[in-house]
């Protein structure tokens, strides 16, 4: 099997097929501290992709509440069970000279463990129906009486307290750098855009093998009855590449971004090197994320798959649970985070402050508001401003870290 | 387009018609297929479908094959094995569906009855239909599917039986919370008896008998010392009838009492002193609604417009009443706020 080196995991690993890379990269960050998991991610997706028959049960986009959902069920912990069966004991990072390494197996180098049918060039699980149908099952449900289906309480007066931690993560495809449903195809009806990176599923190759639906190990290939097609995000790519009507030929973030009112989610696309690491672009607001101020993580980078969604990590969950979800670099992420310095807090003023893709951005230095302590460290905010950039390098918008107020003149008072 | 398949065979001298949902037969033999040995013939055979252009035609053919390939790979042995194990299953029913489960509660059989008439006394075999509903997962795995069969047949069986004489509902003074412990209880006792007899065949292992046994003593806590004589009698001998198990989960006691083998020597636990009319339960301390408020007894009629304030309710039930009635009286909290 060919050799290709994941950055995320900080070696070379197996892969089914020669390393080939875009020339840019779609890529996202995503802040769960900022997530209410209202869902208009969902629904925009869902009314603009997903809303014809047979694709009743299928969410390219989705947000689950984290320990205890997932769409499908419990799509993570049957991955990570699968991978332990294959390596017990042998899943950990190390850290040699300041850097860490992934010293497991992923879902590529697994495979040869022979859990799945002999076909299979990934390990992986096809959910079942069922696992599929509910996407937010038990999360936010009503509590009735035991063995009373759709009776409520109706005296309750008081919501139950959450006695744990809980938090909203929301899932798209990853576009990944190596991904497992490109490497499962046995038909090769998958491909990786050069131009940007997306994944997308030829319709017109696809014969329903579901192998793909297998390997992902993010279980984001759903499998359209009707039709017997695999399909898939497409990280609206009329948008991305400007070709949308709304978009004026300007490169404009996908239909999930622009709809989140949680303001939680920054998408562009990253240059890449010709080894699949990104090219420097010190100013590209996803390559700071990510490399510079080191913020946002990939999700379970111990598949292998090397994903392109950033998260920045909930600051108050336990941290074995975010090792174990974002792989090392969690602690210095959420320090960061909780305390960024000036540039940090400017950049993360640029989250949906307009729905075209921001290729870049400047920083400018702006007057001391406030100097006082925060969770017991000295704070000093400056109101930075932020100028984003698009593709042509013209200017999108200029914000400021403290949000502007406008005061309305008092011969308007009481009037429209 | 039609949505089921049909399977004809003939047992026991009759024809008998298995119908299978066509989703439930296509999911099935896609989950199958994968690393089967002719995975490699189905999907050249599947491949050249996705060539027709016509939509009627193409769906046409997916059904056929992935119906071809069913019977091909078998999968549908298991329930014929049972049929043949139960001849009144195909005396009694016309026709057995089998259709896809959405969710695994939904997962299991019923006989399906088309009553013509309301007072109808008796009905003919093909007014009987038996539903099974299943997930293709379950349908793959044919030895965990032939214990299923098994197991939900035998049901089946109980239902058709003269002899066990099965009705269904439960009798009127068990409705309320009271409905939902008897249902339990029951359907406890019928499982024992039903693995019991499967059991006994060999088709389950040693481990079951424990299982329900555990089941058993937490349904019927009052009964530790009789146990093993009592849950034998329903998991090894046999045949029971529905009277009996109803009767049994009703008031294990009183059963006792009135079977002349079993009861014998049985130290039953005091028993109560009698129900509470309002929430079913038997309970020990009765008290007589005379001593109540008259704003309590407007409280209970207005929930309980059948209740007669000379009958008892239980110590619980009068709680319960007295502390909605203080809720009512508080006074919301002055708020500090202000």
């Amino acid at each position: 099997m060919p050799k290709v080196y994941n950055w995320q995991l900080g070696r070379n690993m197996e892969y089914p097929h020669e390393a080939a890379f875009p020339k840019r990269q779609f890529a996202f960050v995503f802040n769960i501290n900022r997530c209410i998991a209202c869902q208009s991610c969902t629904m925009a997706c869902k009314s603009t992709w997903t809303f014809s028959k047979g694709q009743e049960h299928m969410w390219w986009a989705n947000v689950e509440t984290k320990p205890y959902g997932g769409y499908p069920q419990f799509w993570d912990m049957k991955i990570l069970k699968l991978l332990e069966e294959a390596n017990p004991g042998g899943q950990v990072w190390s850290k040699k000279d300041g850097t860490f390494q992934f010293e497991g197996q992923t879902i590529f180098e697994a495979a040869k463990k022979k859990l799945t049918p002999e076909s299979s060039r990934v390990l992986g699980y096809l959910p079942e129906d069922h696992e599929w149908n509910s996407p937010n099952i038990y999360e936010d449900n009503p509590k009735g009486p035991k063995g009373q289906p759709f009776q409520w309480d109706k005296e309750g007066v008081q919501l139950p307290v959450h006695k744990t931690w809980f938090f909203y993560l929301a899932r798209i495809c990853n576009h990944c750098t190596y991904p497992g449903c490109l490497a499962a195809c046995p038909r090769n009806a998958i491909y990786k855009r050069p131009e940007d990176g997306i994944v997308l599923v030829d319709q017109s190759e696809c014969r329903g093998y579901r192998k793909c639906i297998e390997a992902c190990p993010y279980k984001k290939v759903m499998y359209r009855g009707n039709t017997r097609i695999s399909e898939k995000c497409i990280a609206c790519y009329p948008r991305v590449e400007g070709n949308d009507p709304e978009s004026n030929g300007k490169p404009m973030e996908t239909r999930c971004m622009a709809a989140c009112i949680g303001q939680i989610r920054l998408q562009g696309l990253v240059k890449m090197n010709p080894d699949g690491t990104w090219a420097e672009d010190r100013y590209n607001p996803i390559y700071y994320l990510v490399h510079v101020a080191k913020v946002a993580l990939p999700l379970y980078p111990q598949f292998g798959t090397a994903p392109n969604g950033y998260y920045i990590p909930p600051r108050w969950v336990p941290r074995p649970y975010l090792y174990q979800m974002f792989g090392p670099g969690v602690d210095e992420a959420i320090e960061r985070y909780m305390n960024p310095d000036r540039e940090l807090l400017a950049v993360l003023q640029l989250f949906r402050r307009s729905n075209l893709i921001i290729f870049s951005y400047k920083f400018e230095e702006g007057p001391k508001i406030f100097e006082g302590t925060l969770r017991g460290k000295p704070v000093t905010i400056y109101n930075d401003t932020v100028i984003a950039y698009g593709k042509e390098g013209e200017e999108l918008f200029r914000t400021t870290v403290e949000e502007p107020v406008y005061e309305r003149p008092a011969q308007h008072a009481n009037s429209i | 387009m039609k949505n089921l398949t049909s399977v004809d065979f003939r047992t026991h001298g009759k024809s008998y018609c298995v119908e299978y949902h066509l989703q439930l037969v296509e999911e099935a033999v896609l989950r199958i297929i994968r690393g089967h040995p002719k995975e490699g013939l189905f999907r050249k055979e599947r491949d050249r479908i996705y060539e027709f252009t016509d939509p009627e035609e193409r769906e046409e053919a997916f059904q056929q094959l992935h119906e071809r390939w069913f019977n091909h790979l078998n999968l549908g042995e298991p329930v014929q094995q049972v049929f043949k194990l139960w001849p009144i299953l195909t005396a009694s029913t016309h026709r057995c569906l089998f259709i896809k489960a959405r969710s695994t509660r939904e997962i299991g059989a019923d006989l399906y009855l088309a009553r013509v008439k309301r007072d109808q006394p008796e009905l003919s075999r093909t007014e009987r239909t038996i539903v099974v509903q299943l997930t293709p997962e379950l349908l793959c795995q044919s030895s965990q599917f032939l214990v299923f069969l098994q197991r939900e047949m035998l049901h089946i069986v109980d239902m058709l039986d003269p002899y066990f004489g099965y009705e269904s509902g439960f009798p009127k003074r068990s409705l309320g919370p009271y409905h939902r412990v008897l249902q339990e209880r029951y359907k406890i006792l019928w499982d024992i008896t039903v693995d019991g007899r499967l059991y006994k065949k060999g088709w389950l292992p040693s481990s079951v008998r424990e299982t329900h046994k555990m089941l058993f003593s937490r349904t019927f806590p009052s009964l530790q010392g009789e146990l093993e004589n009592l849950f034998s009698y329903f998991f090894d001998q046999g045949p029971h009838t529905h009277q009996e198990l109803l009767s049994f989960a009703q008031n294990p006691e009183k059963w006792l009492a009135g079977t002349t083998d079993i009861g014998r020597g049985f130290k039953s636990t005091p028993s109560s002193k009698g129900w509470c009319v309002l929430c079913q339960f038997p309970s020990f301390q009765l008290i007589n609604p005379v001593d109540l408020s008259a704003d309590l007894l407007v409280q209970i009629q207005q929930e309980h417009p059948t209740w007669n304030p000379q009958e008892p309710i239980c110590w619980q039930c009068k709680d319960l009443y007295e502390a909605r009635s203080l809720i009512v009286e508080a006074k919301p909290v002055k708020s500090y706020i202000n």
